[in-house]
């Protein structure tokens, strides 16, 4: 068991087993490290404020404990929960019928007051919005492991595990999805000026 | 012509949508919330100890009897020296049950255990070598595990590769009206949605691809050997599929009018070559096999599966190909067991 003093302290590798051995000041800790990582994935591919977010979070937690015996410690703690966490939404969004099936990139606002927003961020907003419809309009497979990789920066191999396909057929995905949106977004000349602009503003 | 040196559009909002990252700091959790978790996360590790246990149950149990027999004398009951048993690490049970691929629940799988497949990937697997993999949308349950096993095929197809069996072991597949019994074979077991025409009581169909199985239906006990299904073809698509042979193929139709028998051993044959060929991981080998099998046996029962597995080995090789087979798939069995999986491969594209 793990001293009391360096719970806290200990590596991802003696966290992991202590957690594994059922030690309750390890499961404890544990839940301190990974749930800020959790909620930083949820709020990026699902947005604050989806009614599901609470369930997510839960899931998340179940499914890091069922899969935790995969984790050798090769990689870091915070990006194995990183993948957990995304194949969790992914599934349950993949799985919305009625729904949006791609994340909603303006859900990603901390939920401040948006009549205070600066007219920046509400062109921003505007602007993410835009490029969301054409996303939406993609294949979601092909839209997700754009976002997967492109947006959220997961590797090809982490793309291919959320996602349960092979790294060759991720990689395929990723090339269409990114040559179909592109040829949405340049039929848009005002929003492909607009994104060009924007984008030179923030480089 | 675009210009490759400035980002494309694509990339632009990448960058943009990476710009809009939530603030870094995570919202205040709730105490209580945090306790609630706390304890979900306890009662998962719980469970998942506690199938471990499980599982180790069966072993330990063995080696208890085993001890207990060796204390009162009964030393002749065992085939092997007690000490063995009793003081050897508990080894995994031989007919331990393990799910692969994009399924829910766990990993390890017991009694009263479902497995519902979301993809092609999902495979049951007996630690004895038996595997079974689902279809799109199959769903299977655990009925009996250890040298009975036993599955219940409650949707869609499953195909059954299973290992030989020994004395004293059996394998099973049940679904809503039929019991299939094998001994060392493979096959595939399918729930139709519909009963076929000439047989409106049943709504199982099940392929054997090497071996003999035994399926009882009805109080109704039939041997199916490999080459052959249950219930036989209907007499009226027998007719239809041969008077759609090219005429190319005419004299090998007629033969298999003539000795339907010897037919189905070649067409079999030819099967398992490629399914050989597949397992080798010739790729355009298993394509070349299969391409002939169609073509030389259009009215093989095995055409269907013969279609299925050239379709999934196309998929890896060549896409455009892969895309035609899935669209000819459909249009040949518009209500085929493998209809979920061809319509992702034409989703995709080559």
């Amino acid at each position: 068991m793990l001293g009391s003093d360096g719970i806290d302290r200990a590596d991802d590798g003696e966290l992991v087993l202590g957690v594994r051995r059922g030690d309750p000041r390890a499961v404890a800790a544990f839940y301190e490290r990974v749930r800020p990582v959790i909620d930083r994935r949820l709020r990026r591919l699902l947005g604050i404020h989806d009614a599901d977010y609470d369930d997510m979070v839960q899931n998340s937690l179940i499914e890091l404990i069922r899969s935790i015996h995969r984790f050798r410690g090769d990689g870091s703690l915070e990006g194995w929960v990183s993948i957990v966490a995304s194949r969790v939404v992914y599934r349950e969004l993949r799985d919305r019928r009625s729904e949006r099936r791609v994340f909603d990139p303006s859900s990603c606002d901390d939920g401040s007051d948006t009549a205070a927003a600066d007219d920046a961020e509400s062109a921003s907003r505007e602007l993410l919005l835009r490029v969301h419809k054409h996303l939406d309009a993609l294949d979601p497979i092909k839209a997700w492991t754009y976002l997967l990789h492109d947006v959220i920066g997961h590797s090809l191999t982490e793309v291919a595990e959320i996602t349960s396909s092979s790294v060759s057929a991720a990689q395929s995905r990723l090339f269409r999805g990114r040559r179909e949106l592109e040829d949405r977004l340049s039929s848009d000349a005002d929003l492909a000026s607009l994104l060009r602009s924007r984008d030179e503003e923030g480089a | 012509m675009p210009d490759d040196s400035k980002p494309s559009l694509a990339a632009r909002a990448a960058r943009l949508m990476r710009r809009a990252e939530p603030p870094a700091s995570s919202p205040a959790v709730d105490p209580r919330q945090r306790a609630a978790h706390i304890a979900l996360l306890t009662a998962t590790i719980r469970e998942e100890r506690s199938r471990a246990a499980r599982r180790r149950w069966a072993t330990a149990s063995l080696a208890a009897a085993a001890c207990l027999a060796a204390a009162l004398g009964v030393r002749a009951l065992l085939a092997r020296p007690p000490a063995i048993v009793v003081s050897g690490p508990p080894s995994p049970s031989p007919y331990a049950l393990h799910v692969e691929g994009d399924v829910r629940p766990a990993a390890s799988l017991h009694v009263g255990d479902r497995v519902h497949a979301r993809d092609a990937t999902t495979r049951v697997v007996v630690a004895t070598g038996t595997k079974l993999t689902l279809d799109p949308a199959a769903e299977i349950a655990v009925v009996e595990e250890g040298p009975t096993q036993i599955f219940s095929l409650g949707a869609g197809s499953v195909r059954a590769d299973v290992a030989k069996l020994r004395e004293g072991e059996r394998f099973l597949v049940r679904t809503a009206d039929v019991e299939v019994e094998v001994r060392g074979t493979s096959f595939r077991v399918e729930s139709l949605r519909a009963a076929p025409e000439c047989m409106p009581v049943g709504r199982t169909r099940v392929v054997v691809v090497e071996g003999v199985v035994v399926v009882r239906h009805a109080g109704v006990e039939a041997q199916v050997r490999a080459g052959e299904t249950w219930p036989p073809p209907c007499p009226a698509a027998e007719t239809r599929s041969a008077s759609a042979a090219p005429p190319a193929q005419s004299a090998s139709a007629a033969a298999a009018t003539a000795s339907p028998g010897s037919t189905l051993a070649v067409a079999n044959a030819l099967f398992g070559r490629a399914e050989a060929a597949r397992k080798s991981g010739d790729g355009r080998g298993v394509v070349a096999l299969f391409d002939r099998l169609l073509a030389e046996y259009p009215a093989s029962p095995l055409i269907e599966s013969a279609t299925v597995e050239r379709m999934r080995a196309l998929d890896g090789i060549d896409r455009s190909r892969a895309v035609a087979a899935a669209r000819d798939y459909l249009a040949r069995f518009p209500r085929g067991f493998a209809r979920a999986e061809a319509e992702s491969i034409l989703a995709i594209g080559p």
